[in-house]
C-alpha cells in the first residue's frame, strides 16, 4: 500500500509549516501544513490546486461549522474555501472535533497528575468547543465562557449552557456572515504579542481551555497563571516554552501525538478521512471507531518537569 | 424615506429596550462611546452615547460634530437596524451601511444592537 497524502491548508503562520510521515492504523500518512498567513484567497487557490491531488485536505484555523445545541451554524467564508475543494474530501476539524474533544476531556477528569474533575475552568470560546463545553460540565467543572470576550472584545462571562446556545442563537446566526478575521486572530495576527486582558476571568480559573490562539491573545503572566493548567488542541515548542515562562504547570493537548509530531484537528481529521478511503468525511461513529482502534489518549505535560528546558516538556499519559 | 421625527421614536425605543437588559450594562462596561447616525437623502443626523453602561439618545444641541463610530446608510437602513428588523451585518457586508470607526467597535456595536432586540 502506498503512503497516503494529506495536507492542512492553515490560514495560520506559514512559520507553523512542517511535514512529517506517520504510520495511522497500519497506513503510512504524509502529513503537510501549509499556512497562508491569514490569506483567505491564497487558501482557496490552495485548496483548489490541491484537489484530485492528494487524498484528504484539512482546512485550518478557523472553524466552518459550529454546532451548538440543536443548531448548526456554517460560517460564510469558511464554507466558500471548502467548496474550492470537489474531488478530494476537504475537513475542517469539526467532524472529529466533536468527537476528539469530550473524549479528552472525560479522560482527564480522573486521570493524570492534575485530574480534571470538579474544577474551575475558563473556556475562552464554546462556540466552536460545544462538545467540550458540554464535557466539562458533565465532569463536575464549573464553566466560565469566553466567546464575548475573546471574539469581540465584550467584557462578559457566559456562565452556563443554556445562556450560551441562547447567546449563539442570538449572535451566531450573523457573526457567521462576517469575514473571517475579524472572528479569529489568523496569519500574523497569531505572532503578535498577548496582551492581557480579562484578568479576572484568568485569576478565577483553574484551567484555561480552548483554541490557543484565543488563548494566547490575552494571556497574562506568571502573577496570574502560577500552577494553572491549559487544555488545548495543538502547540508548538515555541507555545510550551511561551506557556512555561508565565507559570503554567500542566499542558493537555487534544489531539494526539503521530510520530513524535502535534497536527491540528483538521489535519488528523483529514487523515482518518484519507485512511478510511471512501472520498468523504466520517460519521461521528466512525471516527470513534478509530479512536479506539488508535488507543487515543490526550498528552499531559508537566512543563515544570523539564526545569530548564519547559519548551520540551515531559510527556505521557500519566 | 424615515423622517427625522420617526427615527426619533425607533431610537427612543431602543435606549429603553438597552437599558432594560442589565446584560448590556455589563458588556458595555468602560466602553463609553458617541454614536452619530447620518442619513444623507433624508438630511438627518441623530447622536446616540454609551455612558457607564447606559445608553441615551442625545438632543439636537448635544449632537457633536464627530463622533467614535459614524453610522451612514439610507434612513430606512438605520430605521430597520435600529427597530431590530435588519442586523447591522447584512448591510454593512453590501456596502448600503458605512462604517467609520474602528473595526473592533464595529464588531461590539453589532453584538449590542443584536443583544438589544434578542432573538
Amino acid at each position: 500500500m502506498g503512503t497516503l497524502r494529506v495536507v492542512s491548508v492553515s490560514l495560520g503562520s506559514r512559520r507553523r509549516d512542517h511535514t512529517a510521515t506517520v504510520e495511522l492504523l497500519g497506513r503510512p500518512v504524509e502529513i503537510a501544513r501549509r499556512g497562508v498567513d491569514g490569506d483567505v484567497e491564497a487558501a482557496r487557490r490552495a485548496i483548489a490546486e490541491l484537489d484530485g491531488r492528494v487524498d484528504a485536505i484539512g482546512l485550518g484555523g478557523v472553524d466552518v461549522y459550529l454546532q451548538v445545541g440543536d443548531e448548526r451554524y456554517v460560517l460564510a467564508d469558511g464554507e466558500r474555501l471548502l467548496r474550492a475543494a470537489v474531488r478530494t474530501p476537504c475537513v475542517d476539524g469539526s467532524g472529529l472535533k466533536q468527537t476528539l474533544e469530550p473524549r479528552a476531556v472525560r479522560w482527564l477528569a480522573g486521570h493524570g497528575p492534575w485530574p480534571l474533575a470538579g474544577r474551575r475552568v475558563l473556556l475562552v470560546s464554546a462556540f466552536d468547543r460545544y462538545g467540550m463545553a458540554c464535557a466539562l460540565e458533565e465532569i463536575g467543572c464549573e464553566v466560565r465562557y469566553g466567546d464575548l470576550m475573546f471574539h469581540a472584545d465584550v467584557p462578559y462571562a457566559i456562565r452556563s449552557l443554556a445562556e450560551l446556545e441562547r447567546m449563539a442563537r442570538r449572535l451566531l446566526r450573523e457573526m457567521v456572515k462576517l469575514p473571517i478575521h475579524m472572528l479569529y486572530p489568523t496569519g500574523t495576527q497569531q505572532e503578535r504579542p498577548p496582551e492581557p486582558r480579562f484578568l479576572e476571568h484568568f485569576a478565577w480559573a483553574e484551567v484555561v481551555a480552548g483554541d490557543f490562539h484565543l488563548i494566547r491573545r490575552h494571556l497574562p503572566g506568571p502573577e496570574v497563571l502560577a500552577g494553572k493548567a491549559v487544555l488545548t488542541q495543538t502547540t508548538t515548542a515555541e507555545d510550551r516554552a511561551e506557556l512555561a515562562a508565565r507559570g503554567v504547570r500542566y499542558l493537555f493537548t487534544t489531539t494526539p501525538l503521530l510520530a513524535g509530531r502535534s497536527f491540528g484537528t483538521n489535519a488528523l481529521e483529514a487523515a482518518l478521512v484519507a485512511v478510511a478511503g471512501r472520498g468523504a468525511p466520517l460519521a461521528a461513529g466512525e471516527y470513534e471507531e478509530m479512536l479506539d482502534a488508535m488507543r487515543y489518549r490526550p498528552e499531559v505535560i508537566d512543563l515544570a518537569a523539564e526545569g530548564g528546558d519547559p519548551g520540551a516538556g515531559a510527556r505521557g499519559s500519566a | 424615506m424615515t423622517s427625522g421625527p420617526a427615527m426619533d421614536r425607533v431610537l427612543a425605543a431602543f435606549a429603553r429596550s438597552f437599558n432594560e437588559r442589565p446584560e448590556l450594562a455589563e458588556m458595555t462596561q468602560g466602553w463609553d462611546r458617541v454614536i452619530l447616525l447620518r442619513a444623507h437623502e433624508a438630511g438627518w443626523t441623530r447622536a446616540l452615547a454609551v455612558r457607564a453602561g447606559r445608553l441615551s439618545v442625545l438632543d439636537s444641541q448635544e449632537t457633536p460634530s464627530s463622533a467614535d463610530i459614524v453610522l451612514e446608510a439610507p434612513s430606512d437602513t438605520l430605521a430597520a437596524i435600529f427597530s431590530g428588523e435588519l442586523s447591522p451585518t447584512e448591510p454593512y457586508l453590501d456596502g448600503t451601511l458605512l462604517v467609520r470607526g474602528s473595526e473592533a467597535d464595529m464588531m461590539k456595536l453589532d453584538v449590542f444592537t443584536i443583544m438589544v432586540w434578542g432573538e
